[in-house]
């Protein structure tokens, strides 16, 4: 497989966890806010 | 836009076949296929619900069923068009047409997209599932809470309400991870020079979709864990006899589902212009305002969720900050009907199918956003608030709005799809079926709302009787049509007249540059966009 390739697929994992993460974290504090407001 | 090279249309058969190509494929068509076929079985269980809930309003009184199994019915008809019809449906596209509206050979993470997809059938069985299951004598029947899941009633109420939160939870993830695939796919697949500001408006709104489920999906999933702890773990979030607030559940909720609305129409606002230019001949009009406009709507998406509940008490401020900000939507959205409108102006325009659906989709779905408009009002509200003016008014939104722009898309894409020519003839005919019916089925249910009638019951005051038959009569009428419909796919599959590969006289982009259908591993050798 092509180098650049392999940079793009690197790439789109990269890019899915932030997002993942950012979902996951998101549905943690959504339960948090309850005691807040 | 143009191509300076054409697409590989060599043709592989290193995939599996039969049972097994469908349930191992990591290949963008076979699960934008299966997205689609997904979301027309469910359309037409979800559609089969609401006729036994037309068939008790026909005539006042209780007739067929009782005021549980009633409520039942409701709930699980609107989780089923929401979640299993209309969103699968925008994924299908999604998946079909992405790759090849940007040049790129699949999806970015095809095996997350296959997970994502079989997420979705154990969800319907989840959400069904109760129903059996109470003609065995276990359990009492699925959620009867609405789709909304409002305490205090889904925190008393039996093991349909576990069962949908199951289900929302399974939803959520497979929503979650198409769009995390579909903002992956955008942001690095696209062909080389294809700029953002060059994406067909399809990709567009989906990418803003994408954006939304993240930041929406998770709170709705939230607050629907936090019920199960309610319900089964001792903890009193939402129950007010231990010091929990449900209204709070009501923010939680519709954090996620206003901009739920949004998420189910953006990929259609993001395709209609596409077929509007294409039977129009004619360049898009205002690309970069359209571009623009969903940013907007996106982002007020986010922050006007509490006009939902006006009624159920908040401080003066918050219930003019949540009017205006809601009114704030109509200008983008304005902006939007202009530029539709405007493409269309002293274009070559004929009307085939898809174009039928276009325009009759923004004519009906304009009175869903301008009732819209009304019930945005704090004053006005308090009337119209949990009356059948509010059933007619998303159902101007979702199922015009929605399910008619879908329409569209399926008769816009189906001979590239398939390769075949569908039934024109055929096609126009559910087109008028559709359109006549679903109007006599809802424009009855704004005059009986407006005279006071509250939604969600299977009894009513006599002085709704005549509407009422009125919109139980068109409603079957509208679900038969639906059969038709159904029939035109068929047979469209099956085959019909060969498609060209450019399918439509003024058809523009890179899937068009393709066979009808597409090989099956499409964009081999990427195309360079000028």
């Amino acid at each position: 497989m092509e180098d650049k390739e392999l940079a793009r697929r690197s790439r789109n994992k990269k890019i899915a966890l932030i997002f993942g993460a950012i979902a996951v974290i998101w549905y943690v504090l959504s339960m948090f806010t309850i005691w807040n407001l | 836009m143009s191509t300076t090279t054409v697409a590989n249309h060599e043709e592989h058969h290193d995939h599996p076949t039969g049972i097994m190509r469908w349930l191992t494929t990591t290949n963008h068509k076979d699960i934008g296929t299966m997205y689609l076929t997904f979301s027309l079985v469910m359309f037409l269980v979800g559609g089969s619900m609401i006729l036994g809930i037309r068939a008790e309003l026909f005539k006042p009184g209780l007739q067929l069923m009782n005021p549980d199994f009633f409520n039942q019915l409701i709930g699980v008809h609107a989780l089923i068009m929401i979640f299993a019809a209309l969103m699968p449906a925008a994924t299908g596209f999604a998946n079909w047409m992405i790759p090849l509206q940007i040049g790129a050979p699949d999806m970015a993470l095809p095996r997350l997209n296959n997970w994502g997809f079989w997420l979705l059938p154990p969800s319907a069985i989840l959400l069904t599932l109760p129903f059996t299951l109470a003609m065995f004598g276990i359990g009492d029947g699925a959620l009867a809470t609405g789709w909304t899941f409002y305490p205090p009633l889904s925190v008393q109420g039996g093991i349909g309400v576990d069962f949908a939160i199951f289900a929302v939870h399974l939803l959520g993830i497979s929503s979650v991870m198409g769009s995390i695939n579909i903002i992956v796919t955008l942001f690095n697949m696209r062909a080389p020079g294809m700029t953002l500001m060059k994406m067909p408006m399809f990709a567009w709104g989906w990418l803003i979709t994408a954006f939304l489920l993240v930041a929406t999906i998770p709170v709705l999933a939230g607050a629907v864990t936090m019920l199960l702890t309610d319900r089964h773990f001792g903890t009193h979030f939402f129950d007010a006899a231990g010091g929990g607030d449900p209204i709070m559940f009501q923010h939680l909720f519709w954090f996620f589902g206003h901009p739920e609305v949004y998420i189910l129409l953006l990929p259609v606002w993001g395709f209609i212009p596409q077929i509007l230019q294409t039977f129009s001949r004619k360049p898009m009009y205002g690309y970069k305002a359209q571009v623009y406009s969903l940013w907007a709507i996106g982002a007020l998406a986010v922050v006007v969720w509490a006009h939902h509940f006006f009624t159920a008490g908040m401080p003066v401020p918050a219930l003019l900050y949540f009017m205006y900000s809601t009114m704030a939507i109509s200008l983008p959205l304005a902006v939007l009907f202009f530029c539709w409108i405007k493409t269309m102006w002293k274009g070559s325009m004929t009307f085939e199918t898809p174009m039928l659906f276009a325009v009759g989709w923004i004519i009906l779905f304009g009175i869903g956003g301008l009732t819209g408009l009304v019930l945005a009002d704090v004053a006005a509200d308090a009337q119209y608030h949990n009356s059948y003016f509010v059933v007619a008014h998303f159902h101007y939104t979702l199922f015009a709005g929605g399910i008619m722009g879908i329409m569209a898309g399926v008769y816009y894409w189906l001979p590239k799809m398939t390769g075949n020519m569908y039934d024109e003839k055929l096609g126009k005919w559910h087109f008028w079926l559709t359109a006549i019916s679903f109007n006599l089925t809802f424009i009855p249910q704004f005059f009986v709302g407006l005279a006071g009638m509250p939604r969600r019951i299977p009894d009513y005051a006599l002085q709704f009787a005549e509407f009422n038959m009125i919109s139980s009569i068109a409603a079957f009428a509208l679900g038969l049509s639906q059969l038709l419909f159904v029939y035109v796919i068929i047979k469209c599959v099956k085959g019909g007249k060969k498609a060209t590969d450019k399918v439509w006289e003024g058809a523009e982009g890179l899937e068009w540059t393709l066979s009808s259908p597409p090989p099956y591993h499409s964009f081999t050798e990427q195309p360079i966009i000028k």
